[in-house]
C-alpha cells in the first residue's frame, strides 16, 4: 500500500492502548495505519548493555521528558504541579519505561460514586471488562500467583518474580502485623513467554529492559499486529485531527521526520496519546465547529486530570538485602488499605508496593540528597550502610477526579515542530493529602516491624507523574463526558479515544491492564457495530 | 591520598592544578574499607586523567576559592595539609558557600561509583547487567501461608447478577 492510499482506520499513538486496539481490529481486514511520533526503541542501547548505564536513566533514558529532551519529546510546562509527568515517546509508549506493574482494578474501582459518595461511577463495570482483562495479559503474560484474597478470582500465565531478600523481608513484616500481602502481579516473563526469553534480574526495568522479558508493546502486540497487516508510521507527529461540516473526522494533519507537513485522510481516527497528549492534540484542533478544541462542547477535554500520589518510604536495614538486583519494582504488594473505611480520615484508598534498591551510583547520588551518605572521613562508612541495605514500599493513593487538576495548551511552549505544548495545572486534594500521610505511616510501620532501623520519606513523589488520567472521561451523559460508554467520542461519531483520558476514576493501581482492557474492549465494540458505527 | 605522581597528568595545566584537584576529590572520598579496600577518589584514573576543560566545568569555582583562600592565608596551601584539616576546611565551606561544593562532590560520587576498581571493592562484578543478569534466592512461599487464610478483601461491586 501507498501512503496516500486511503485509510479505513487512523491510530494516534503506538504505547499501550495503540498497540492493543491496532491488533484487536486487524482480524477486521480494514487498512489500519498508527502515526507514531517517535521510533522503535533499540534494545541492545539499553543503560543495563552498558557498564555506566546507570547514569543515563538521569538522561536520554529519564522518563522525564523535559529531561530527556530527545526531538521527538514535546516539552510539558509542570511548574504549576508537585509532580511532573513521565511518560516515553516511541513504540511501546509508556510500557518501554514502566515497572511491569500489571494489577487489574477491583469492582468497587467502577462505583466509586455509589459506594463511596465520591468521584463517579463508570458507565461499565468490572464483569464487563474481566475478558477484556484476561485476553490483555493472555497477550502480555502475567506473572503472579492465583488466589489473591485482594481479588476476585482470575488466572495467571507465569510464576511469580522471585521475592528476593527485599520481599521475603518486607513479607515478613506484613506477616507480623497481619496485613495483606501478596506476590505483585508482573508484566514481566518469569519464562520463556510468547518468543520473549525469560527475565535475569537485570534490576533496572525502568530504563528499558534489554532482555527482552518485560513486556512493553513493542515486542507483545505490535509484531504481532505488524503481521496481521496493520501498518506503523514511525517519527510521526500528529498535529490536529481534521473534521468536516458534518462533525464527522476526516483524518489528521502531521509532521513527518524531516518536518515536513502531510495530510492522512481516514474514516475512523483513533486517539491513543494517554492522559496528557490526548489533550493536548483534541485542544490543538480548533476549528469553526469546535473552537474550544475537538469534541470538547462539554469543557471536559484536559479536566479533572488524575495522576497517583506516591510516598515512597525506605527502610534501611542491617543486613545486606541483594537490593539492587532483581525488577526493581515487582516483588510484592499489600491492598489491606484499599477499600474505603472512612475512619482513617480519607475515602478511598491506596496499594503499598515494593521497590528494591538501586545501584552504587544511584544510591550515592540519592544518599547524599536524604542525608544518609556523607562526603569526608565517614564516607565508606555511611555509604557502606545504606547501599543494598534498601527495601522500600510505596503508597499508591487513588487520585479522585477534580475539575481544576487540568491539561490546557501552554501560550508560549512549543515542541520542535512549533506545535503548542501542554501545560499541567495540578494540586493534591485534602483527601490525597490525608491518604499519603496515612500511607506514609503505615509503610513505615511495615517496615519497622521488618526490622529497618532508618525510615526515608519522600511525599509526595515529585517525578512520579506514571499515570496520566482523566481528561475524556467516558460516560454516558454528552454534557458530563468526552466519549461514550464504548469510547466514542459524544460530539464526532467516527472518532474514539482508547487510552487513560477516558478513565472515570484513577483507581489504587497502576493503570495499564485497565487501559489495554479497555482498548481491547473498545475494539470488540467497534468490531460488533461495523454496520451501524457512526448511528 | 597517593603520593605517587603519575608523570603524565602531573604537567600543570593553564589555569588548572592537577595536585590541587586530586587533593580535594581524596578529601570527598578518602581511602577506606567494605567488602575489601576502597580507593581514595584520587587514586582512580577517572580524576588522574580527567580531562582539564571538564575538571574546570565542575571544579573550576571550588579550586579558584582554595587557591584564593590559600593566598588569603598565607600559610601552608591546602594540597599540602593534612587530609583532616582538608576536610575541616570544605565543611567550613560547604556551611558558608554550598553552590561552591555541592556539584564537585555530587559529581565526585557519580564517576567514583561508575569505576571498575570501586565495584569490586563493594563485591560487585565489575559489568554491565545484561546479558549476564543475576540469581536471587528462591522463595520461601510459606511466608504466604497466613495470607491464604485471610477471607476476601474486595468488594462485591458489579450491578445486579454481579458474579465477580
Amino acid at each position: 500500500m501507498n501512503r496516500g492510499d486511503p485509510i479505513d482506520v487512523l491510530i494516534v499513538g503506538a504505547g499501550a492502548s495503540g498497540a492493543a486496539v491496532a491488533w484487536s481490529l486487524a482480524e477486521t481486514g480494514m487498512r489500519i495505519v498508527c502515526l507514531e511520533q517517535g521510533g522503535w526503541p533499540n534494545p541492545s542501547d539499553y543503560p543495563s548493555t552498558q557498564r555506566d548505564g546507570e547514569l543515563a536513566q538521569f538522561g536520554r533514558y529519564s522518563y522525564n521528558p523535559n529531561i530527556r529532551g530527545l526531538p521527538e519529546d514535546y516539552p510539558i510546562n509542570v511548574s504549576d504541579s508537585p509532580i511532573s509527568v513521565a511518560n516515553f515517546n516511541g513504540v511501546g509508549g509508556g510500557t518501554v519505561l514502566y515497572a511491569g506493574h500489571f494489577p487489574r482494578f477491583h469492582p468497587s474501582d467502577f462505583r466509586t460514586k455509589t459506594l463511596d459518595g465520591v468521584g463517579e461511577d463508570w458507565p461499565l463495570d468490572y464483569r464487563r471488562l474481566a475478558p477484556f482483562y484476561a485476553e490483555n495479559d493472555q497477550m502480555v503474560g502475567v506473572a503472579g500467583l492465583d488466589g489473591d484474597p485482594a481479588y476476585p478470582p482470575k488466572a495467571v500465565q507465569l510464576p511469580p518474580v522471585p521475592l528476593g531478600l527485599v520481599g521475603e523481608k518486607l513479607a515478613a513484616g506484613f506477616n507480623q502485623l497481619g496485613w495483606h500481602w501478596w506476590p505483585s502481579d508482573s508484566a514481566i516473563a518469569t519464562r520463556p513467554y510468547g518468543g520473549r526469553d525469560q527475565c535475569v534480574n537485570l534490576g533496572p526495568c525502568m530504563s528499558g529492559c534489554a532482555q527482552g522479558a518485560k513486556s512493553s508493546t513493542d515486542l507483545t502486540y505490535w509484531p504481532a499486529a505488524e503481521r496481521a497487516g496493520v501498518e506503523l508510521w514511525t517519527h510521526c507527529r500528529v498535529r490536529e485531527v481534521l473534521v468536516n461540516e458534518d462533525d464527522m473526522a476526516t483524518g489528521v494533519i502531521y509532521f513527518d521526520q524531516d518536518g515536513n507537513e502531510q495530510r492522512a485522510s481516514a474514516e475512523i481516527v483513533i486517539l491513543a496519546c494517554n492522559g496528557v497528549g490526548t489533550s493536548r492534540l483534541l485542544l490543538n484542533s480548533k476549528s469553526n465547529r469546535f473552537p474550544d478544541g475537538l469534541v470538547n462542547r462539554s469543557g471536559l477535554v484536559g479536566k479533572n486530570l488524575m495522576h497517583h500520589p506516591y510516598g515512597y518510604v525506605q527502610g534501611v536495614f542491617d543486613d545486606p538485602l541483594d537490593s539492587d538486583k532483581g525488577p526493581v519494582g515487582c516483588a510484592v504488594w499489600s491492598q489491606e488499605f484499599y477499600e474505603t473505611d472512612a475512619r482513617r480520615g480519607f475515602l478511598r484508598g491506596y496499594t503499598l508496593q515494593s521497590s528494591r534498591g538501586f545501584g552504587p551510583v544511584t544510591t550515592a547520588m540519592g544518599g547524599l540528597q536524604n542525608g544518609r551518605v556523607s562526603w569526608g572521613s565517614d564516607h565508606h562508612e555511611t555509604f557502606g550502610a545504606y547501599f543494598n541495605h534498601i527495601a522500600a514500599l510505596s503508597a499508591i493513593c487513588e487520585d479522585l477526579p477534580e475539575l481544576h487538576n487540568t491539561v490546557t495548551l501552554d501560550p508560549e511552549l512549543v515542541d520542535s515542530d512549533g506545535i503548542p505544548a501542554p501545560k499541567i495545572n495540578y494540586t493534591l486534594s485534602e483527601n490525597s493529602q490525608n491518604m499519603l500521610k496515612h500511607g506514609v505511616e503505615r509503610a513505615s510501620e511495615v517496615l519497622r516491624a521488618a526490622g529497618a532501623r532508618d525510615i526515608v520519606v519522600q511525599s509526595p513523589l515529585p517525578n512520579a507523574g506514571w499515570h496520566l488520567l482523566g481528561t475524556a472521561r467516558m460516560g454516558t451523559d454528552p454534557e458530563s463526558s468526552v466519549v461514550n460508554e464504548w469510547g466514542r467520542a459524544h460530539d464526532v461519531k467516527n472518532l474514539f479515544i482508547v487510552d487513560g483520558s477516558i478513565f472515570v476514576t484513577s483507581a489504587a493501581v497502576n493503570p495499564t491492564p485497565t487501559i489495554q482492557a479497555l482498548a481491547l474492549y473498545i475494539a470488540d465494540q467497534i468490531k460488533g457495530r461495523l454496520t451501524n458505527l457512526f448511528d | 591520598m597517593s603520593q605517587k605522581q603519575d608523570p603524565n597528568f602531573s604537567v600543570a595545566h593553564q589555569g588548572f592544578d592537577r595536585d590541587l584537584l586530586l587533593a580535594v576529590v581524596e578529601t570527598i572520598i578518602p581511602s577506606g574499607h567494605l567488602e575489601r579496600a576502597m580507593p581514595a577518589a584520587s587514586d582512580l584514573t577517572e580524576f588522574r586523567s580527567l580531562a582539564s576543560e571538564e575538571a574546570l566545568v565542575i571544579y573550576g569555582p571550588l579550586l579558584d576559592w582554595i587557591e584564593a583562600s590559600d593566598q588569603a592565608r598565607g600559610s601552608v596551601p591546602f594540597v599540602s595539609l593534612e587530609r583532616d584539616q582538608r576536610e575541616t576546611i570544605l565543611r567550613k565551606l560547604e556551611e558558608e558557600r554550598p553552590d561552591l561544593i555541592k556539584g564537585a562532590v555530587l559529581q565526585t560520587l557519580i564517576r567514583y561509583y561508575g569505576a571498575d576498581e570501586v565495584a569490586e571493592g563493594l563485591g560487585l562484578e565489575a559489568r554491565p547487567p545484561h546479558p549476564g543478569g543475576y540469581s536471587l534466592k528462591e522463595t520461601d512461599w510459606a511466608l504466604l501461608d497466613p495470607v491464604k487464610q485471610m477471607d476476601p478483601l474486595y468488594r462485591k461491586a458489579d450491578g445486579p447478577g454481579d458474579e465477580s
